[in-house]
């Protein structure tokens, strides 16, 4: 009896968060749509629809800038939220995330050599960037694994990877300076230059690694418990772990390709969500695709209206608030050790 | 009945036990003693098959584990490591995953998953807290939920690696007895212990190890009336009156 009434109070808290992250992403897609330099009616988001995407001024703002836009922050923020809570839990690290530990930067020197290699398709820098991802997070994890990385060891590796990834994208800009357009807005993240090219490769990829780690979700629980005690339950770690890997690669290779080196997200949504939630894999996925689209996508709103008619890029305003919470954790978390 | 013939093994090439021939049966507690640095927790990893052997064999129910599968290992035999992380997930959900390797792909849990998961924890006397997270519990606490992950995995044979570490007194008398209840049930049970009138209480036999050999085998009496203890771990263990328990003295 006892049991059932605690697992209806989880059931009910999981729930009322879901709530919450839907209508948060629900109105994060509606201001993203209706809120800019030129703000729009819903009537003209209606009218879009009806009357087709180029009957008005407004109808062509909401299909081919705002809409795409909003799209883009919604999946490439939910992208790098459920990457990080992935390879925080793979890589049983509560401060790594795609920002912080050079999967993002890896990500941004593939995309910085796809483009100096004139090579512009929307498919073709999504995979660019997923193999750079891949690539430095493999790099990451083999790294923890051959020198018994601690917390701290695997924090500086991607300090090192970062430097490197970001000295070798630098080179690449320096030869070649007509890859340096816009370098900066990528180096922080923005979303100004979506297009539906563009967005739809990402998205298709997104979409898939999300739906193949929602399926394995109580897999990436159980290498949660530990190496040996994931073996002991029958698991291949060694290979569920590089398959985990790859679809977070996968998730913030793609992200990165849209949006340049978003940081945070990553870090803040998954440790905001397994303290509000408390659960295991599946609800810690799907609670951080939510949050971290809403956070975004609400981030770029407010990025592009707090000073309108001029725009700031969003990784500004993620970088304000993300880095006195990595602050927060890192002094919080102190001290913990496993049991 | 689990054989090593035998048995070799290590980490990178280096053995670190050699020549272990011992067998441990169903339905009784082995428990397996030794200084620090003995090779009791390779013994356990080398016989569920989780670092290959080096040399010699091992054998479940007559069958070289070689040829078995992790999966198939796996409900055969659990086995609770000595250290493990505290996961972001709820009580009922860890006790839950003990049912991994009964599934396949995409390992979705069923009704009769969640009511051995139940009993296990009923078992632990741990339902009342089925729905807290794992971070809000003591180690102790932990402790129980793990063995309860084991219990849910429900196989003939079970091997702890020190499951006592983190249970007070209480729990840990409580946990030896549930011990003994499973070899009654049937299972054999192996575990490492480091308290020695405890592994002497509650063992059928004992397994003891030095610097990566095994010293002997034999029922707890047997080990106390030997020279082997002393030898050992330079202590005596002596058995109280009543013939049941034994206590610890300084050589």
């Amino acid at each position: 009896m006892k049991q059932s009434k605690i697992s209806c109070w989880d059931k009910g808290r999981i729930g009322r968060l879901y709530l919450i992250g839907g209508l948060g992403f629900t109105a994060a897609l509606i201001l993203g749509v209706l809120l800019g330099s030129t703000p729009l009616s819903p009537g003209e988001v209606i009218g879009a629809f009806r009357e087709g995407f180029d009957s008005s001024a407004g109808a062509r703002i909401f299909a081919y800038v705002r809409l795409p836009r909003t799209l883009a922050a919604l999946i490439c923020g939910g992208a790098l939220a459920a990457a990080g809570a992935v390879i925080q839990n793979v890589l049983a690290n509560p401060l790594a995330s795609p920002g912080i530990i050079g999967v993002n930067a890896g990500a941004g020197l593939a995309v910085t050599v796809c483009t100096a290699m004139g090579l512009f398709g929307g498919w073709q820098m999504s995979l660019f960037a997923f193999v750079g991802a891949f690539a430095a997070v493999m790099a990451v994890s083999l790294g923890a694994k051959r020198w018994g990385g601690t917390r701290g060891t695997l924090i500086l590796m991607g300090v090192a990877l970062n430097s490197l990834f970001g000295a070798m994208s630098d080179t690449v800009v320096t030869l070649m300076p007509e890859v340096g357009v816009m370098r900066n807005d990528f180096r922080v993240g923005e979303f100004s230059a979506v297009t539906y090219g563009r967005l739809i490769p990402a998205a298709a990829m997104i979409i898939l690694a999300l739906a193949a780690l929602l399926t394995l979700h109580n897999g990436l629980d159980v290498l949660t418990l530990g190496e040996e005690t994931a073996a002991g339950l029958g698991m291949n770690t060694g290979l569920m772990r590089t398959v985990f890997l790859l679809l977070a690669a996968l998730l913030a290779g793609c992200a990165v390709s849209l949006a340049g080196l978003l940081s945070f997200v990553g870090l803040m949504v998954p440790h905001a969500v397994r303290r509000l939630s408390g659960g295991g894999g599946l609800h810690l996925l799907g609670l951080s695709a939510l949050f971290g689209g809403a956070f975004v996508c609400l981030c770029d709103t407010a990025a592009r209206t707090a000073f309108s008619p001029y725009e700031i890029p969003v990784g500004i305003i993620m970088a304000f608030l993300g880095a006195p919470f990595f602050l927060w954790i890192l002094f919080r978390r102190k001290g913990e050790s496993e049991i | 009945m689990i054989e090593t013939k035998n048995l070799s093994a290590g980490y990178g090439g280096t053995p670190v036990i050699r020549g272990i021939s011992a067998a441990f049966a169903p339905g009784e507690v082995v428990g397996v003693i030794g200084p620090n640095g003995a090779g009791k927790s390779t013994l356990l990893k080398a016989v569920r098959g989780m670092i290959p052997a080096l040399g010699g064999a091992v054998c479940l129910d007559g069958e070289s584990i070689a040829g078995m599968s992790r999966g198939e290992l796996a409900r055969r035999a659990a086995y609770l490591p000595q250290t493990r992380r505290c996961p972001d997930m709820t009580v009922e959900q860890t006790v839950l995953h003990g049912r991994f390797p009964h599934l396949r792909y995409p390992h979705t849990y069923r009704d009769t998953d969640r009511d051995m998961a139940r009993a296990a924890m009923e078992k632990m006397d741990i339902l009342a807290l089925a729905g807290r997270p794992m971070s809000t519990l003591s180690g102790g606490m932990r402790q129980k939920v793990y063995i309860a992950m084991v219990l849910a995995q429900d196989t003939p044979y079970i091997l702890f690696d020190e499951p006592t570490v983190h249970l007070d007194i209480t729990y840990q008398l409580a946990l030896m007895r549930m011990m003994r209840t499973l070899a009654r049930e049937g299972r054999g049970i192996i575990a490492v212990m480091h308290d020695l009138p405890m592994a002497m209480t509650f063992s059928d036999r004992i397994l003891v190890m030095r610097e990566g050999e095994a010293v002997c085998m034999g029922r707890p009496e047997e080990i106390c009336r030997g020279d082997v203890i002393p030898r050992v771990f330079g202590v005596t263990v002596d058995r109280f009156p009543d013939g049941k328990n034994y206590h610890c003295r300084m050589e």
